[in-house]
């Protein structure tokens, strides 16, 4: 009786780590009011579809990014992954009598590779992940100038662009095959041992190995399931533009790892997760389309971006330790 | 006497080639490979253009060596060289004397740093999280700052620090045998260089006795940005003018020169020595894939792989006791 009576009732309390676990839907709800009330093209059924389109590319990114931060990871390499899968499948739909799927099956595979390799560099090699994934980058910009020679790849098939530029139900097939890909890590996170590994290795890897999980293959599939997305993504932006060149991945990686950080994934792993990151990804594409809206000259992207990430980084650390402490104290 | 003496030398002989660290012998290799292929490239003033152009990244080596070796990393080092450039040029642009100018750019490098100490110290982001995102600050500045083109200036006091000579050493050879030089005594003549050694040793035992490891990590990241600082400036005075993508993937080249020469991610190990045959690789494979004539188009592609090649190599045959 006397413990009950010393707590203080509970709907008075503010409940710090509730807060912490919405506090992007505010953040989201707050910006989406802003821009509606600054800019009137916000709000508009095109620039909704514009912004979810242009999410949903950055999103699949984004997924594949959360699996290996929540591994206390990180793949620096996907901005670079992307452009060179996008040139390889681009190569290979180009070649004359091959169906198109081997076209996008080469460039998504081409991802996987790529992410094979940085997760064995990390898991077997044991790499530090910034390094492995970062000189990964450099080699996959470099390859991707290497097979554009110099040109642009252009002009596909209708029906490879369909992924890109078509609706199915009248919503543009960029979101759908997002949501089909949210689908399949929802269920590879939530139904399957692997999610589970993926946590346990973020989170303590000495506990996870001596559990029985294999540390190396969680490791290696994260990163390659990351490739894998990359070249995905990759495909689809050539698809959309109709054009593959050297540049098409560059400014990807920051807004994408501030959308994971924005989605409240820990950058010292195990703690996080895929919704987030969407929410995440669609508060930063909102940032990015309402910096064009109102007319700020899109040089100061890149200067906006960093600082999202550390400013990001820093509340998110805060908001988890003051809602840790509430619980401990009480 | 004698003959044990001699025994114990040749015993010794494997072990002491053990010593000489992998580096070394593909410097070695690589430079017999380009002078077999390209008669050009052994030539007296062809190592000096190798000198001037590692000299730079000789400054930038530098400042990462010192972060890994507190375990941290900088991949902002890069765009804090562009941005110091940057501002360098554009203070002469206003009217600023020369030397005026590339003190601010030096400033400007050194509060890049500054930042990124605190946000590694006292906000507790991972090192590579608040300099990813100091390369998106700086290099973004960078770009608006110079309307996103090259600016020029040719002021001799300072194209002197890119193009003179001290009697017959370049400037840029200069500069960075002074930092070299300034690092050395840091790193093993005060109390500052120890705590950097203990910071990446057992950072948690420093702190437990009582060495202040915050102010102390802020330091380093500061040391760093006004290396990167240095670098720009001198990168500036060379080609007389500041390009908002000049220093594009330079941290990358710094990294590696690190790690190849020797320091180690895990334990506060290595030094500055090492980085020096890491520079020295790494121009030397710049260099000579140009004189071969390799397509630009490859190099990129090719340097690469064959520095995440030799950094994987590096740590497997270490791990295997086949290399100390």
């Amino acid at each position: 009786m006397q413990e009950t009576a010393a707590k203080k009732p509970a709907g008075l309390r503010l409940d710090l780590s509730f807060v912490y676990r919405f506090s992007r839907i505010f953040v989201l709800a707050l910006l989406v009011t802003f821009m509606a009330l600054v800019t009137p093209n916000f709000l508009t059924g095109t620039n909704t579809i514009n912004i979810l389109r242009q999410a949903s590319l950055s999103a699949i990114l984004a997924l594949g990014e959360t699996i290996v931060i929540l591994t206390a990871g990180i793949d620096l390499s996907i901005g670079a992954v992307l452009t060179m899968s996008g040139i390889v499948g681009a190569t290979v739909l180009k070649m004359d009598g091959v169906p198109l799927w081997v076209g996008v099956l080469a460039g998504v595979g081409c991802g996987a590779l790529v992410g094979l390799l940085n997760g064995l560099m990390v898991a077997v090699v044991r790499l530090p992940a910034f390094i492995a994934t970062y000189g990964t980058m450099w080699i996959a910009q470099g390859l991707a100038v290497v097979f554009l020679r110099g040109y642009i790849i252009y002009d596909f098939d209708k029906r490879f662009r369909f992924i890109g530029t078509g609706y199915f139900l009248d919503i543009p097939m960029p979101i759908i095959i997002m949501a089909l890909v949210f689908g399949v890590f929802w269920f590879i996170m939530h139904k399957s041992t692997l999610g589970r590994s993926l946590y346990a290795v973020g989170a303590r890897q000495e506990t996870a190995r001596l559990s029985g999980i294999n540390i190396q293959r969680t490791l290696i599939l994260a990163y390659t399931f990351s490739g894998l997305c990359a070249g995905l993504a990759g495909m689809l932006f050539v698809a959309r533009l109709n054009a593959a060149e050297a540049g098409l991945g560059d400014s990807l990686l920051l807004p994408v790892i501030a959308g994971v950080v924005l989605g409240g994934t820990s950058l010292f792993g195990g703690e996080g997760g895929i919704s987030g990151t969407v929410i995440g990804v669609i508060i930063m594409m909102i940032i990015i389309n309402g910096m064009n809206l109102l007319g700020i000259n899109s040089v100061w992207q890149g200067p906006v971006q960093g600082a999202i990430i550390i400013i990001a980084v820093i509340l998110d650390q805060w908001g988890r330790r003051a809602a840790a402490r509430q619980q401990v104290g009480g | 006497m004698e003959t044990r003496a001699t025994t114990e030398q040749t015993k010794s002989l494997p072990s002491l080639l053990q010593r000489v660290p992998a580096v070394a012998w593909v410097l070695l290799a690589l430079i017999a490979f380009f002078a077999m292929l390209a008669p050009g490239f052994f030539t007296l003033g062809n190592f000096l253009n190798i000198a001037v152009q590692g000299s730079v990244l000789m400054v930038l080596a530098l400042a990462a060596t010192i972060v890994i070796l507190t375990q941290g990393i900088d991949l902002s080092s890069g765009a804090i060289l562009t941005f110091s450039g940057i501002i360098a040029v554009l203070s002469m642009q206003a009217g600023l004397p020369a030397p005026l100018a590339m003190l601010a750019g030096l400033l400007t490098g050194l509060a890049c740093g500054a930042l990124n100490g605190f946000l590694v110290s006292w906000a507790l982001l991972p090192p590579f999280i608040a300099t990813l995102g100091m390369q998106g600050v700086a290099g973004g500045l960078a770009v608006v700052l110079s309307r996103a083109g090259a600016i020029y200036a040719d002021a001799p006091f300072f194209t002197f620090f890119g193009s003179g000579r001290l009697l017959i050493i370049p400037m840029p050879f200069v500069v960075a045998a002074v930092a070299y030089l300034c690092t050395w005594v840091v790193l093993y003549q005060t109390p500052f260089g120890s705590y950097i050694f203990a910071l990446g040793g057992n950072e948690a035992g420093a702190a437990l006795s009582g060495v202040r490891t915050k102010s102390w990590k802020f330091g380093v990241y500061v040391f760093a940005g006004l290396l990167a600082g240095v670098g720009g400036v001198v990168m500036a005075a060379r080609l007389r003018a500041a390009d908002p993508i000049v220093g594009v993937g330079w941290e990358f080249d710094a990294i590696a020169a690190t790690i190849l020469g020797g320091t180690s991610f895990e334990e506060g190990r290595g030094g500055i020595a090492g980085t020096i045959a890491g520079v020295a690789l790494i121009a030397v494979l710049r260099n000579g894939l140009n004189v071969i004539g390799l397509a630009t188009a490859w190099q990129a592609a090719v340097i690469g792989t064959i520095i995440i090649g030799a950094i994987v190599l590096d740590v497997l045959l270490k791990r295997k006791g086949i290399l100390k």
